[in-house]
């Protein structure tokens, strides 16, 4: 973990109200693990007063494979990120990272199973890394990318490059399949019926739990990655707290998105 | 270039700190987080998040939410309880030299007794800091701390209570905080934080709800700073006790405001989340500042301000 003041390398919009913000930091990128993120200061006063986390994007690589910086695929929610996307090349931000327990993956171990990413909107973010991670490792990888409209699609180029097999859902079915990509999942699945998948999925808490129903119905793993206000991004603050079984009788506990996730074992999750 | 450094080292009471710069409760867990990016011996003084008798796992979220120049949270006090923190988080404190200083909070007399009785003798252990201010539990908690008569008494009881030097938060949420700080000093406390959070509330307008769960939550930040400097100045007029100055401390000019009032250290709350190295810069700062103003010592500020 490190605290860094970075200047803006690099900014490319990408769809609307999204957009790439890229970074050089060799300390951060030589850290950063699928599933990580970052707390960026979005403005030099103190309104808005707080960083925002942001999942890392892609980690950047010289020639010779040295890692050297990262970026943050975006997406304008609120007053902060519509700050960031304000920023230019040069302009500086506080970048403190990386942060939180990345995704577990196999390492090259089992390749015969098949890695389902399973993201809606700007929770696609992670996954070109993950993606990136498993195919390295010799694991067959297959992407279900959801968003609103087709422009808002996110990392569908990204996976198309890495040669991920992909599966379009949009809720107004201006591509792929008209509806909810669970949808898509489901079908995948049913036809396949892979004995062997392990699933990961980011993205609106209802589709996380929709996939987290489809995971337990057919017994199959499933890692999600929340997302939770927070303050402080290391643990301190309490804010980001999420309910987890405690395995007692039914008795349950808080624990921190930010220090204990924000990736999770969905069967961890008190879903209700 | 002088030869010597300015001394930084300042007094609260019996207890000697390295340097007045003192990490504010709720705002830095219980240091091993912050230890992963610095030193926790750089500073002066660390106050662990605020602790109960047992485990308490605190509010339903949503828990913050960002306010003009600050935020509001409703955490509820959730902590691992007196024993959990003698067992997994005291040990570790121990490894630096910086003073260690319990929060303590109860719903009820017993319950305060009971934390301090359980924290008295602990290793390593520099002070208590007397919890009566904090804005989101339903029972006990500012109770105590805005009826003089409950405050002087939950302040005898924990001092009968415990060996360990004894400093009472105080909250802003009173109309005349110096008869708070006279009933303090009145129960045998040894020093004052000022301040604690100031009660408020915002509305989510698209559901008409109060956006925390709790309905309202305690505002700090920047926001806060006029408030906690006129607090202090009120304190400083009605005891001589020291003072532990606290509220919208983001580095330098704040502090030196503080000190100017009165304070005889400062606390960095919610700058710790917004900005981690805060605290370990405001020592450098006010080192490299002393120096440029050909002050030896610190303590040449605390209490400077002019009149008229």
């Amino acid at each position: 973990m490190y605290d860094r003041r970075l200047a803006i390398e690099s900014v490319a919009h990408v769809g609307p109200g999204q957009f790439i913000l890229g970074f050089e930091c060799p300390e951060i990128a030589a850290q950063c693990r699928p599933g990580h993120f970052v707390m960026i200061s979005v403005a030099e006063s103190i309104d808005p007063i707080l960083r925002r986390p942001m999942a890392i994007y892609r980690v950047l690589r010289d020639a010779s494979n040295t890692p050297y910086g990262f970026t943050l695929l975006i997406e304008v929610v609120g007053c902060g990120t519509a700050l960031l996307e304000q920023k230019s090349v040069g302009d500086h931000v506080e970048v403190l990272g990386p942060l939180g327990v990345p995704f577990s993956l196999p390492t090259t171990d089992a390749v015969s199973s098949e890695h389902l990413l399973v993201m809606g909107g700007v929770g696609s973010a992670p996954f070109p890394l993950v993606a990136e991670e498993l195919l390295k490792s010799g694991h067959r990888v297959r992407a279900f990318v959801g968003a609103r409209t087709a422009e808002a699609l996110l990392c569908v180029d990204d996976f198309r490059e890495l040669g991920v097999p992909v599966e379009v859902a949009t809720d107004d079915g201006s591509e792929g399949f008209h509806g909810y990509v669970v949808h898509p999942l489901q079908g995948y699945l049913e036809s396949k019926d892979p004995a062997n998948a392990v699933l990961y999925a980011c993205g609106p808490t209802p589709m996380m739990r929709a996939v987290h129903e489809i995971a337990m119905t057919r017994n199959l793993p499933l890692q999600v990655s929340f997302e939770a206000p927070m303050a402080c991004g290391i643990g301190v603050c309490l804010s980001c707290v999420v309910c987890v079984d405690a395995g007692d009788n039914g008795g349950w506990r808080y624990v921190r998105c930010c220090r204990e996730g924000p990736v999770f074992d969905s069967r961890r999750l008190a879903w209700q | 270039m002088s030869g010597k450094r300015p001394d930084l080292s300042v007094r609260i009471g019996d207890v000697e700190l390295s340097n007045p710069v003192i990490a504010a409760s709720g705002t830095f867990g219980y240091g091993g987080e912050f230890s992963e990016i610095m030193d926790l011996s750089q500073l002066g003084g660390v106050v662990v998040k605020g602790l109960s008798m047992h485990v308490e796992r605190g509010n339903a979220p949503p828990r913050i939410v960002e306010t003009p120049g600050g935020m509001l949270n409703s955490i509820g006090l959730q902590n691992v309880g007196a024993e959990g923190f003698l067992e997994e988080k005291l040990p570790f404190l121990r490894r630096f030299n910086t003073a260690v200083i319990a929060n303590i909070w109860g719903r009820t007399f017993d319950e305060y007794i009971a934390v301090a009785e359980r924290l008295d003798g602990a290793k390593g252990l520099t002070a208590l800091e007397l919890n009566i201010s904090c804005p989101n539990i339903k029972e006990g908690g500012i109770n105590f701390g805005t009826d003089p008569k409950q405050t002087e008494q939950v302040t005898r009881a924990v001092r009968d209570a415990s060996s360990l030097p004894l400093w009472v938060k105080l909250t802003p949420g009173v109309t005349d905080i110096g008869e708070l700080a006279r009933a303090a000093e009145a129960g045998g406390a040894d020093a004052l934080s000022v301040i604690n959070t100031l009660r408020g509330m915002t509305i989510d307008v698209a559901s008409r709800r109060p956006t925390l769960s709790t309905v309202f939550g305690g505002l700090s930040g920047p926001a806060i700073l006029p408030i906690a400097l006129y607090m202090v100045y009120e304190t400083r007029r009605a005891t001589n006790l020291p003072i532990l100055g606290i509220g919208g401390i983001e580095g330098l000019d704040q502090a030196l405001q503080f000190f100017i009032l009165g304070a005889n250290a400062v606390q960095v709350g919610t700058a710790n989340f917004y900005d981690p190295m805060a605290s370990i810069r405001l020592v450098d700062d006010l080192r490299n500042w002393c120096e440029t103003q050909g002050m030896l010592s610190i303590n040449e500020l605390v209490g400077s301000l002019e009149s008229g």
